[in-house]
């Protein structure tokens, strides 16, 4: 996969150092959204003003005739935009889309100075504004603590009412009364790899910001789509337009992969009409939390739906092992084979790229795997036993008890296909959302005196029957076959 | 017919640990004894808060004794009550004259009877049961580091055993010194081989049982390994105290139960509590060991499927205990200005 990067090893809690699953995870622009908020909360109450920057070709009168008002024009007009040297179009494109697009801020009850921001822009004529779900989760999870407002960059400003959101897609619709910018037009075809392609948003509370790129078409190997756009892209761009060269919305700036060189990511279009046509009234905000978990089971019901009843496995030192078992999974595998070492492992990790941000310091959705294969020729079964205990044990997890309880576990030692395993099986409830659960799996093989499988298995965000169906079949599939 | 024992008292001058420093042994009605600094008393103390001639003790005709003070400024103390120049009689008791304390014994005292002599193997046998501890509870240190380093072997044994070694000198000394207190000797022996035993006991049999548990797969024999060892613990202070202190045995069994428990319960307590809020915290199950050593039968995997049913109710519980002690912000309507 083109985005993934070359280094992938293994730290001490056995997880990939720069998977792309990771940084991916990392990547949603929550962080750039956290990053905003750590950047309002750091700055004065007023901030100083900011040096002007220096611009990099000499400014250019924009003429009128390039904001027609009616279609045949605007379509003439985008292709004489298409064709103009590259500078000049972004600029026109920003002027074009200046009244369009606002910028959102959370503040906490009554506050002045905004808890977080991002932007947003018009969809509709009746003055529906789609922006990203994380851009607005905490108002839509706690209405009572934050207050949504919309600034235009007329200076404009007003109270957002949330509409509708769709956590899978990472969208959201919201409304202000008596405020319906013009809208943007939609178009739901992914523009080919190589088109010219522009975003537009309110980065790091600078202002009104286009930056120039390319889109790069659907990113390869993932459940849910995004479009790799190859362009800037910084917190508070969350909820803008991506605008194809012709300036019409081909998908919502959501993320960027910080460890990667202007790799950003571009919700599809597709996915705004479908949240528009049930976002007509407010949503009901006590129902909000019912909705996040429905569509987080919906998500990773399609997750499993797309992994076949017999898992595909790799053979490992006479072991059958799940592997790349769907197509969304991605595999890697590396280790330590230094004959010098006391003990080899070599591991197979396979991943999901399926995460999805719920709120605050909560991603989920995920599914996550790791063989570690131990083989010992110089250590007594003894010492090699207590090498597995150790090794055994060492699988990371994360969580805050903001989101989630303790887990319980259960353990034994089970009888799987031609060897004994020990299982345990540690399972924990969101606190929000009841139906949910994260799984952890840990598998040690009883068949060998000096070598040894270790299987992890990580679900987060999973329903509970989907899980121990899960499981089932991921214990069926590992075999002993020499 | 009995002859009659003619009357008798028996003055003993006690140290600061009830310890007999000497004593004078009178007999004879009217026989009588002058306490005090003077040279010239029966009984000379060296005491700073006695007077020259401080107090008379008579023995009487009936073998009791009168106390008579003679006219000392503190005055001479039986029990509670002060004599001022003034007498008293008494038949047994302990009587004090300035800082000192004299016990006065007669015929009267009651005896109590005749203690069956017990053989004290630890003290008998310190030598040999100080070196076997040693040696196996060594043994087992060298064994574990052994067990777990894959590498360095040699290094992470020597460290081992180095810690260990340490821990014994600080812990054996400090109940020598107590022992050296109170009794005069250090009794090094004793200690050692009280805690090296017991230490070693503990060690080889939850390494053992481990094993056990593993093989069997019976793993409620975590329960009693963990009572035995607890009550090994329990056994090895209550041995240090007795032999490190005068404390009765009821005494220094409440003690050591009791300290031990209320202080490692409190510790285990806090460090359950804090454990309880990990949401991180997972249970691996028993350790694993060589997998020919495993007698027992395995799960079937629909059977252990089938019981994850549990789990779910266990969660449930663990979620409504995690809100209950952390209520989630309600939800109402949206924010208005």
């Amino acid at each position: 996969m083109s985005l993934k990067t070359s280094s992938q090893s293994l730290n001490d809690e056995g997880e990939p150092h720069s998977g792309f699953v990771r940084n991916l995870g990392r990547a949603i622009i929550v962080a750039a959204t956290l990053s905003s908020i750590a950047y309002a909360a750091d700055k004065p109450a007023t901030p100083p003003p900011a040096a002007p920057p220096v611009p990099l070709v000499p400014p250019i009168a924009v003429s009128p005739s390039v904001v027609p008002d009616d279609a045949d024009a605007a379509a003439a007009a985008d292709e004489e935009l298409a064709a103009q040297p590259v500078s000049n179009a972004a600029r026109t494109r920003l002027e074009r889309v200046r009244d369009s697009v606002v910028q959102i801020r959370g503040f906490v009850g009554d506050g002045q100075s905004d808890a977080f921001h991002g932007s947003g822009f018009a969809a509709t004529a009746d003055g529906l504004i789609v922006t990203n779900y994380h851009v607005v989760s905490e108002a839509i999870l706690y209405p009572q603590q934050y207050r949504l407002e919309y600034l235009a960059s007329d200076g404009r400003s007003g109270q957002l009412v949330i509409h509708g959101f769709d956590v899978e897609h990472d969208l959201a619709v919201v409304k202000a009364e008596n405020f319906a910018p013009r809208a943007l037009r939609i178009r739901t075809q992914i523009p080919s790899k190589g088109d010219r392609a522009y975003s537009v948003g309110f980065p790091l509370n600078l202002g009104l910001t286009i930056t120039e790129g390319v889109s790069n078409g659907l990113v390869e190997k993932t459940l849910e789509q995004k479009i790799h756009y190859s362009g800037a892209m910084n917190g508070g761009m969350s909820g803008g337009p991506a605008l194809d060269a012709g300036g019409a919305v081909y998908g919502v700036n959501v993320s960027v992969l910080y460890s990667g060189q202007s790799v950003s990511f571009v919700v599809p279009a597709k996915h705004i009409e479908p949240l528009l046509a049930r976002s007509k009234a407010p949503l009901d905000s006590s129902s909000a939390r019912e909705q996040v978990a429905a569509q987080l089971l919906q998500h990773q019901a399609s997750l499993f739906d797309s992994i076949p009843a017999k898992l595909e496995t790799q053979t490992f030192i006479g072991y059958a092992l799940p592997a790349k078992i769907a197509p969304a999974f991605e595999c890697n595998s590396g280790g330590s084979m230094d004959p010098n070492m006391p003990v080899r492992i070599s591991t197979i990790g396979c991943w999901a790229n399926v995460g999805v941000y719920v709120q605050k310091g909560l991603d989920t959705g995920d599914i996550y795997f790791l063989h570690r294969i131990l083989q010992t020729d110089r250590l007594h079964p003894l010492q090699f036993s207590d090498f597995v205990n150790k090794n055994a044990s060492a699988f990371a997890w994360g969580g805050s008890q903001d989101h989630v309880a303790p887990f319980a576990c259960k353990n034994d030692i089970v009888a799987l296909n031609g060897f004994d395993a020990r299982v345990s099986i540690c399972m924990r409830q969101y606190r929000m959302y009841a139906s949910l659960y994260d799984v952890a799996v840990t598998v040690v093989s009883l068949k060998n005196s000096q070598d040894a499988v270790l299987s992890n298995v990580r679900l987060r965000g999973v329903a509970f029957d989907a899980a121990t169906k899960f499981i089932r079949r991921y214990l069926e599939g590992m075999q002993w076959k020499q | 017919m009995e002859a009659v024992k003619p009357p008798v008292m028996m003055l003993e001058v006690l140290d600061t640990h009830g310890r007999c420093q000497t004593h004078l042994r009178l007999s004879g009605a009217g026989s009588h004894c002058k306490v005090g600094r003077d040279l010239s008393c029966d009984l000379v103390i060296d005491d700073a808060y006695a007077a020259p001639e401080h107090t008379q003790l008579t023995l009487q005709e009936d073998g009791r004794v009168l106390v008579t003070d003679l006219g000392s400024r503190n005055g001479t103390r039986i029990g509670e009550r002060k004599l001022d120049n003034a007498s008293v009689t008494l038949e047994d008791g302990r009587v004090l004259i300035g800082r000192t304390l004299i016990r006065v014994r007669t015929l009267h005292s009651p005896l109590s009877p005749e203690k069956i002599f017990r053989r004290d193997m630890l003290q008998r046998h310190r030598t040999l049961l100080a070196f076997a501890g040693l040696t196996w509870l060594i043994s087992f240190v060298v064994f574990n580091e052994w067990r777990e380093a894959t590498e360095e072997v040699e290094r992470n044994i020597f460290l081992g055993v180095a810690v260990v070694f340490a821990i014994l000198v600080v812990w054996v000394s400090l109940w020598a010194l107590v022992t050296r207190v109170s009794h005069g000797a250090w009794s090094l022996r004793v200690h050692l081989a009280v805690i090296t035993n017991a230490a070693a006991l503990i060690a080889w049999g939850v390494w053992f049982f481990g094993v056990a548990v593993f093989a069997t797969g019976w793993t409620w024999l975590e329960w009693p390994i963990s009572v035995a060892a607890l009550g090994l613990l329990l056994g090895a202070l209550y041995l240090h105290l007795r032999k490190a202190t005068h404390l009765s045995q009821r005494l220094a069994a409440i003690i050591a139960i009791t300290v031990p428990l209320v202080l490692g319960g409190t510790a285990a307590w806090v460090g359950w509590q804090g454990e309880q809020r990990n949401v991180n915290r997972q249970e691996f199950g028993i350790p694993v060991y060589p997998p020919a050593l495993r007698v027992a039968s395995s799960t079937d995997l629909d059977e252990f499927v089938v019981s994850l049913t549990e789990l779910k109710r266990e969660t449930g519980r663990l979620r409504q205990q995690s809100l209950a002690e952390k209520p989630m912000a309600t939800v109402g309507p949206p924010f208005k200005r």
